[in-house]
């Protein structure tokens, strides 16, 4: 008789269940990353901007949104049809808003269910417990009709096994019936196709999601400071500590990010000569974090910077408590909304100076905040549901959009001139219909016109010297498995560094770690994946 | 030849015993005086800076960057704000609801199962009590849990926030040690005057019980109470939320608290507002405890040691 262990035995039975769950998503697909990451490049839908709305500035790929002074007097009509079939629609999303009114409180979602000829039903979870929610709601297989997609492990088995097949529908021209979705550049596609088959539609945000760090200008004015005398580390430094003083830092956040731009290595995976690679090797980085700790020490850097939540910051920069703040470049705008009672505020972005002279490099976020995919059981309603996802993605300047976003003439905003200026009840419109179907983002601040100017002006120049992931679109297992892991103990290291609790000389032991534990692995899959993408090409 | 003579001893002046033991030294109690008053200090700040920051004034609150020791004087726009009919006020009512009705069921359902596990005639008792032990060590796991939820159709349903958690194995065993340790004389009494075993239960061995009767529903209060998850995973309707996970939505996830969340026309400072959310969501819970304290010494010791 074999002796088996108790704590075999109860391992054993840990991992049966987790191969039980696991073989239930299994798809039976492909086991060939290569000729995987052919089929899906075939499929991609083709890109049809939206010709009836011209930006005032214009987009490039990987340089510019587009970008509008002020919303078009005349919004056009993006359609003229009722999208829904008059069955409920259900929907299941994460919110990063407050909890928007009931619908029979709702006079907004009341209205947009006319308008689509549907009821929505939504049901939102806040965004932070989202992946617990969706999981569980996989594991009871009760999916709505359609949901946003949560992280999880083997995420392509589950699309695969339980989302529904909308290659048929949005592959090549065949998306042109859908010009709202078609509008959506194809880089965004890239996420959304699945051993050769689209099983999602993309969340696209491109450009307006940059990384970057946005200023107080008006303090910087108040100290006689001009913000182009940032021009180097040691500029940076100075001024810095000029601004840190009293109940005033110069940073809310250890600006970690934004050095690395400074010493050229923003993204941790590096793309020369047709080989995937890495720098966190890289002597760079220890200059990125030395600089950062620089800053720390000097105490330009608000104390409790470390853990401090995201509006507990952003208080502080509207309170002047700091001058710069690393966000997204998106918050722009929203910085303006959220303290339009400070006198006299003038927000910009940092330029990407080089670490001692020229420009550093930036880099391009990634072009989604998430994909939405609709379940396999919904059948032949799927040209309905793509319908209404079509018609929740109308592109800025229609009349559609202007609805989805702003909600009720005279009862979520109010114009002024053309520009919808939202009201006290704006928040009616937070019912996460945006997590099931978005259009491509612009540049775009009600009443702001020289802000909309300055913004998309900062985007033409920090992206002349930018760089992209390069394992963006590419295929990895294990990086699907335990990236999130193994970035999660390097970034623990990393923050021991910039607050002092350990020397830089720890972050190479570190990364080597990262690279022992599968980051080596990750490379050679990307390689693997991005070779075969070449070839489709 | 010399003498020597014994130098006599130095007789020790000896500090005078207390309670049969060496007082401390004047150096030690202060030493111990500071330590201790540190640790105090390290567990009230915290709660005076969520106090004071909820009811400082908004210029204060904005200047000092969110959080506020000592508030300058006194506003209450953040209380009137968040008890003015809005989300918060309907998840506290809610909260309220799922507490005093899962505590009553659980209490009831507890009390049920604990005293029939001490009656002699029960047939396989020991078998029966074996289960309830081994309950408590296994647990079935989140998902087998939501599996069942949603077989009983009970998800999206105030009942889901209830039902699964309505009995807890170590509750029951607490209470079966104390229900057994009350004098079987009385109980024999009662039956032999021909009290049913629901008379029995009711009229005899509940009243009888209320310091362990006290100290679970506790138990079971801040257990309800405090639940957050399994709203979480069960309810679709956001307008059910109790107040624990409409707390973690606008505290701990961080988002902004709009006019319409709050019905109130002025919306106070943002950390005002989280803040004095946090101290509605803690304090009905200890405000119990000063009510219960007199039981709690003499129902959780009972239960503890006799088995």
């Amino acid at each position: 008789m074999i002796p088996i262990s108790r704590r075999a035995l109860f391992g054993g039975m840990a991992g049966a269940g987790a191969a039980v769950v696991l073989g239930s998503c299994s798809s039976g697909g492909s086991n060939d990353p290569a000729a995987d990451q052919e089929a899906n490049s075939a499929v991609l839908p083709t890109y049809v901007p939206y010709a009836d709305v011209e930006p005032d500035l214009p987009a490039e790929l990987g340089r510019t949104s587009g970008a509008f002074f002020a919303y078009p007097e005349s919004p056009v009509a993006f359609s003229s049809e009722t999208p829904g079939d008059g069955e409920p629609v259900t929907f299941m999303g994460p919110t990063s808003f407050g909890l928007p009114p009931a619908l029979e409180d709702n006079p907004f979602w009341q209205e947009m269910n006319e308008r689509i000829g549907s009821d929505l039903q939504i049901s939102l979870t806040p965004a932070g417990e989202y992946d617990a929610k969706f999981s569980t709601t996989i594991a009871g297989d009760s999916l709505p009709d359609a949901f946003y997609v949560g992280s999880m492990p083997s995420r392509p088995r589950f699309m695969m096994s339980k989302t529904a097949d909308l290659t048929e529908f949005l592959a090549g021209d065949a998306i042109k019936d859908y010009p709202g979705l078609a509008s959506i550049p194809t880089d965004s596609w890239q996420e959304c196709v699945f051993e050769g088959t689209i099983r999602a539609i993309p969340l696209n945000r491109g450009l307006v999601s940059l990384p970057s760090v946005l200023m107080r200008n008006d303090l910087l004015a108040d100290e006689g400071i001009d913000r182009r005398e940032i021009t180097s580390f040691e500029t940076l430094r100075e001024i810095s500590a000029e601004l840190t003083g009293g109940n005033r830092w110069a940073w809310s956040d250890a600006p970690i990010g934004h050095l690395r731009r400074m010493c050229d290595i923003p993204i941790r995976w590096t793309l020369e000569d047709g080989t995937i690679g890495t720098n966190l090797l890289d002597e760079r980085q220890l200059e990125a974090l030395e600089a950062t700790r620089k800053l720390v020490d000097d105490g330009s850097v608000n104390p409790d910077a470390a853990g401090t939540p995201a509006s507990t910051r952003k208080q502080w920069f509207g309170g002047g408590q700091i001058v710069f703040m690393s966000d997204s470049f998106i918050a722009w705008f929203s910085l303006y909304v959220a303290n339009a009672r400070v006198d006299g505020i003038d927000i910009q972005a940092m330029s990407i100076p080089g670490m001692t002279e020229g420009a550093g490099t930036q880099d391009l976020p990634r072009p989604n905040a998430g994909f939405t995919a609709f379940s396999a059981d919904v059948g032949d309603r799927l040209p309905t549901l793509l319908r209404i996802a079509d018609w929740l993605a109308a592109p800025f300047g229609t009349e559609e959009y202007l609805f989805n976003k702003y909600g009720i003439a005279g009862r979520n905003y109010e114009l002024d001139g053309s520009d919808p200026v939202p009201g006290d009840l704006a928040t009616e419109v937070n019912i996460g219909s945006l997590y099931f179907s978005d259009t491509a983002r612009v540049i775009y601040s009600p009443g702001r016109p020289d802000t909309v100017q300055d913004a998309w002006d900062h985007q033409s120049a920090v992206t002349e010297k930018s760089v992209v992931d390069p394992t963006y679109g590419l295929l990895s297992e294990t990086a699907s498995r335990q990236l999130n892991s193994l970035a999660g103990a390097l970034a623990s290291v990393q923050d021991d560094i910039i607050y002092g609790r350990r020397p830089v000389s720890d972050w190479e032991p570190a990364a080597q770690e990262f690279l022992d534990g599968g980051g080596s692995t990750m490379i050679e899959e990307y390689q693997e994946s991005y070779d075969a993408q070449q070839a489709g090409q | 030849m010399s003498t020597i003579t014994p130098t006599p001893a130095r007789r020790r002046r000896r500090r005078p015993l207390v309670g049969g033991q060496l007082p401390p030294s004047p150096a030690a109690t202060v030493v111990k005086a500071i330590v201790f008053s540190v640790a105090c200090a390290l567990v009230v700040l915290p709660f005076v800076g969520i106090l004071s920051t909820s009811m400082a004034p908004p210029e204060q609150v904005s200047r000092a960057g969110g959080l506020v020791l000592f508030p300058e004087s006194l506003d209450f726009s953040a209380y009137q704000a968040i008890l003015s009919g809005g989300i918060v006020t309907r998840a506290l009512g809610i909260s309220v609801i799922v507490t005093v009705c899962g505590t009553l069921l659980s209490l009831t359902v507890s009390s049920l199962l604990a005293y029939t596990l001490t009656r002699p005639a029960l047939p396989f008792r020991r078998g029966l009590t074996m289960l309830v032990v081994i309950s408590l060590f296994f647990s079935p796991g989140l998902l087998p849990t939501y599996l069942a939820v949603q077989s009983y159709g009970l998800l999206n349903s105030l009942a889901s926030l209830i039902v699964p958690t309505a009995l807890s194995a170590f509750n029951v065993i607490v209470l079966r040690a104390f229900f057994g340790s009350l004098p079987s004389d009385i109980l024999d009494a009662a039956e032999i005057d021909g009290a049913s075993e629901i008379r029995i239960l009711t009229s005899i061995v509940v009243p009888l019980s209320k310091a362990a009767l006290a100290v679970i529903g506790l138990f079971y209060a801040v257990g309800y109470w405090n639940a957050f998850f399994s709203a979480l995973l069960y309810l679709n309707d956001s307008t059910m939320w109790p107040l624990q996970l409409v707390l973690r939505t606008y505290v701990v996830d961080d988002n902004a608290i709009t006019g319409y969340d709050l019905a109130a026309e002025a919306i106070p400072a943002q950390p005002s507002l989280q803040m004095a959310i946090l101290v509605v969501s803690v304090v009905p819970i200890l405000l119990v405890y000063p009510w219960l304290q007199k039981h709690f010494a003499k129902g959780a010791l009972t239960g503890a040691i006799k088995g």
